[in-house]
């Protein structure tokens, strides 16, 4: 009674294009800059000098220079380092945190499912980034603080994203077979439906990355991220704020780069999960 | 040449650079139906949706479909004939229809289309509806979600004869109905083709469907036309060997058969057996001039067409012939293993309570082969799903050798092991009854280490399970993706066995394969019972299915048995009114005059 008229599939296996790997290759340079910057910055990026301060491009200075005479390269190349680690840890730890929890409810479903969603919409009752700024600020600040609040403000989403693809995956007969051969819970829940959501959180995870980049960017902009003084490109836009009608890169170089990385990463979290889908899905 | 209404030439379709048809024809007159069959990768669905200029994007086709003498391009992607002049019905009644639309508006739009006034369409869709057995008025106002499968048919067939088309292509009109729904469509779509003389092509799968509705019928086999002759003329003695074996495959309703036929392996892709006879490698009658090159359609007797080289000697040896097998003693009586006492189940619903099951009792005996049989909505699965302990019963009591699992989560550790232990399930649909992220050896191992045998050399035993249901041990390290339908099937019934257990519940376990397939799989499950004394609980909707497998049937019918007894006595002397119905709506090879 269900047999099913297959046409056939078409061996057009979705490509990872050439748009994925140009961004892979971005990200993999900001990658390696941040961890070779102390040899690879043509200036010290602390080195303050007056007397060069607010210039524009020079062959000395490629970028120009700040209020405080520091070279804008230099301090982009370095800001590299909180712009990948501060985003990265909340990426990995609201995925792991909303992965763990949106498995369990979703795959346990009553009353734990119904007590865990009801939390999250108390989370998301209040704006994230509003409560971020008040949390901070509270306990005066700092970048990793800032990181910490933010995995919990970010897990919740996962929760929900994971939940939903794990909700589709119990149903289907191959969870029911597994109960029946006698496989826990537990195993039914990490060793064959988490596989099958791989997709679904490599891409999640990949989303939260760029949403923990703009929220630690914007705390830093307004002063409750990272030190004071630190190369930071949400920081440098708020310091070079006052010298932009000397040096227009001081401010446009951090915005660039936020912009830039922040497109790359989502370019290849959308890309992977259509062809992790694909491949997942083949049959 | 001029009375042709539909005349297609040296049909070829492909993707990129390999084939999938290759040099089809098909020639119908006015008034003829015409039935397409094959099972999947024949091609079949690819040469219907070519005929409407449907197929799917990055495939093309090549040669001349010629309809009432104009020429129609099968590449265009402008609607052309369809629609207009040519029909297509499809196959899921469910999907087909817009379910932001009424029955009534899809007849409407296509009145539309067709230039009707405004004021003559309500008149007209009620007249439409009536033609098709619709006669409350009401229903033109429903939307799909409010109709039954069988009336979302109708009103897709209605829709899809607004226009009055010359020509209907039917895709698997009936597949997803229910028996009893699907006879009652099939006559319905045979009525109304003679009354209008209409052409139909109706595509399908199942041969005696084929037969009782169309006047001719072609055999597509990987892509290319295996056999075409008239319906009384192939059933009587096919010519090819493609057809007699899947006329063989066929379990009968009617009688038990020894042998359940079934050809080995399964169909090869188009392209890689253009050099030769496609159905070489399954044929029992193949001979080394088989391979040289690809045969021909020639016409072996009048209007009979064949591609088997060897059609002429074969002819007689092929006919079908009708055995009436004596069935095997069942064994002595043995002890209840399984026992389901008053089972009722009850699941909450908007407005009022919806009873799946309302108190089912029966049992199963060790070493016995029990089919449960009924229509969807009967209750069949939800006693599989309340027996397997994935869903608890709401009253009533199941007990299996000595344990009560009525409610599994009240079981101890041990007992709920010993449980698992002794009643293990293969699965409807092989497709997602495997994990696709797992190695076949993976899930083996997991069955294994869940059963109550020690197993040292884990390797070993999961080779000698996949030998025992007639896999290469090679498959372990394959993933479910590369298999086909009938070896994932074997890989489930692998698994259920595992765990040596004494019932093994088959829940469909060759709905969704092809007949070829389907027929190895029963060999092999009557194998395990006869061979190894596991008991079998059966369910299925397929009667042939039920005849060749089991021992005793029970009836159900909306949550109720309303027969059960020896299955050669129910099915050849059915009781109940209901049971007379399902019995009837059966498509039969033997069945007299197949034109009505």
């Amino acid at each position: 009674m269900s047999q099913v008229t297959i046409v056939p599939t078409l061996s057009r296996r979705t490509e990872w294009g050439r748009l994925f790997w140009v961004c892979v290759g971005f990200v993999a340079a900001v990658a390696i800059t941040a961890l070779t910057v102390q040899w690879i910055a043509p200036h010290d990026w602390s080195a303050q000098s007056l007397v060069d301060s607010g210039q524009g491009p020079s062959s000395s200075h490629w970028l120009g220079t700040d209020a405080l005479g520091r070279d804008i390269f230099s301090r982009l190349l370095a800001g590299t380092r909180t712009g990948l680690i501060g985003p990265l840890v909340i990426a990995i730890g609201a995925g792991v945190l909303g992965t763990a929890l949106g498995l369990w409810t979703g795959y346990a479903g009553g009353r734990v499912d119904g007590l865990v969603m009801r939390s999250i919409d108390l989370v998301y009752a209040v704006p994230p980034l509003l409560v971020a700024i008040v949390l901070v600020g509270l306990f005066g600040g700092g970048y990793w603080l800032a990181v910490v609040v933010l995995i919990f403000l970010s897990a919740p989403g996962d929760v929900r994203v994971v939940r939903a693809a794990v909700m589709a995956q119990r149903e289907l007969p191959y969870v029911a077979a597994a109960r029946t051969v006698g496989v826990s819970p537990f195993s039914i829940a990490f060793m064959h439906v988490l596989p099958n959501v791989t997709p679904t959180v490599t891409a999640n995870v990949l989303l939260q990355f760029v949403v923990g980049l703009i929220a630690l960017s914007g705390l830093a902009f307004l002063g409750l991220g990272v030190e004071p003084g630190s190369p930071d490109w949400g920081l440098m836009i708020a310091e070079n704020r006052t010298v932009l009608d000397l040096n227009v890169w001081a401010v446009a170089g951090p915005a660039i780069c936020i912009t830039l990385l922040a497109l790359a990463v989502t370019v290849i979290g959308d890309r992977m999960f259509e062809v992790l889908t694909d491949r997942t899905a083949a049959r | 040449m001029s009375d042709l209404l539909l005349d297609v030439d040296g049909l070829d379709i492909s993707v990129e650079d390999r084939l999938l048809v290759r040099a089809v024809g098909l020639q119908l007159r006015a008034g003829e139906s015409v039935g397409l069959v094959g099972e999947s990768g024949s091609g079949k669905s690819l040469t219907a949706r070519a005929l409407v200029s449907l197929l799917p994007p990055g495939l093309s086709a090549r040669g001349s479909i010629r309809f009432n003498g104009e020429s129609i391009d099968p590449n265009a992607r402008s609607s052309g004939h369809r629609g207009r002049s040519i029909a297509l019905l499809m196959q899921d009644p469910f999907t087909m229809l817009n379910p932001m639309m009424t029955a009534g508006d899809h007849i409407a739009e296509t009145l539309r289309s067709a230039g009707r006034t405004e004021g003559s369409i309500d008149t007209e869709v009620a007249r439409r509806l009536a033609e098709v057995g619709i006669t409350d008025r009401a229903v033109a106002h429903r939307y799909p979600f409010e109709l039954s499968g069988g009336m979302s048919q109708r009103v897709a067939l209605a829709a899809a004869l607004a226009n009055d088309p010359a020509l209907l292509v039917a895709d698997e009109p009936s597949t997803a109905l229910d028996a009893t729904t699907q006879h009652e469509v099939l006559e319905l779509l045979r009525s109304i083709q003679r009354q209008r003389g209409m052409g139909l092509v109706l595509i399908t799968h199942d041969l005696r469907l084929a037969f009782s509705v169309c006047d001719r019928v072609l055999v597509m086999y990987a892509g290319s036309i295996a056999e075409t002759a008239s319906s009384s003329a192939m059933r009587d003695a096919p010519l090819h060997p493609y057809t007699a074996g899947l006329l063989e495959s066929m379990p009968s309703v009617e009688h038990y058969q020894s042998d359940l036929g079934g050809m080995p392996g399964s169909v090869p892709a188009t392209s890689t057996v253009l050099d030769r006879c496609a159905f070489a490698d399954r044929c029992a009658h193949r001979q080394d001039s088989c391979t040289d090159g690809a045969p021909p359609l020639v016409e072996v007797t009048a209007g009979r067409w064949s591609s088997c080289i060897r059609s002429h000697e074969l002819g007689r040896t092929l006919a079908a012939v009708e055995p009436d097998d004596e069935r095997p003693e069942p064994a002595a009586a043995a002890d209840a293993i399984l026992t389901v006492t008053d089972l009722r189940k009850t699941y909450r619903a908007k407005g009022g309570d919806h009873v799946a099951l309302g108190g089912v009792s029966f049992s199963l005996a060790a070493g016995e082969a029990v089919g449960i049989v009924g229509e969807s909505g009967s209750g069949k699965t939800t006693i599989a799903r309340c027996i397997l302990g994935l869903t608890t019963p709401s009253a009533g009591r199941i007990d299996l050798g000595g344990i009560d699992v009525t409610d599994r989560s009240a079981l101890g550790g041990a007992q709920r092991r010993d449980a698992t232990q002794r009643l293990q399930c293969v699965f409807q649909d092989p497709y997602s009854t495997l994990n696709p992220m797992h190695t076949v050896g993976y899930t083996l191992r997991e069955a294994l280490a869940h059963g109550a045998r020690r197993v040292d050399d884990r390797d070993a035993a999961v080779a000698s399970l996949l030998q025992r249901v007639g896999l290469a041990s090679e498959l372990a390290s394959r993933r479910p993706a590369a298999l086909s339908g009938g070896q994932r099937q074997r890989v489930a019934i692998a698994r259920a066995l595992a765990m040596d257990p004494a019932v093994l519940l088959c829940d469909e376990p060759v709905a969704a394969l092809d007949v070829s397939v389907q027929a190895q799989v029963l060999a092999l499950l009557r194998t395990l019972h006869r061979g190894q004394g596991t008991s079998l609980l059966f369910i299925t909707h397929d009667l042939g299915v039920v005849r060749q497998v089991t021992d005793r049937i029970v009836v159900l019918y909306r949550g109720e048995i309303v027969e059960q007894g020896p299955t050669d006595v129910v099915l050849d002397a059915p009781q109940h009114e209901y049971t007379q119905r399902l019995v009837a709506s059966m498509p039969r090879i033997g069945a007299g005059e197949p034109q009505g």
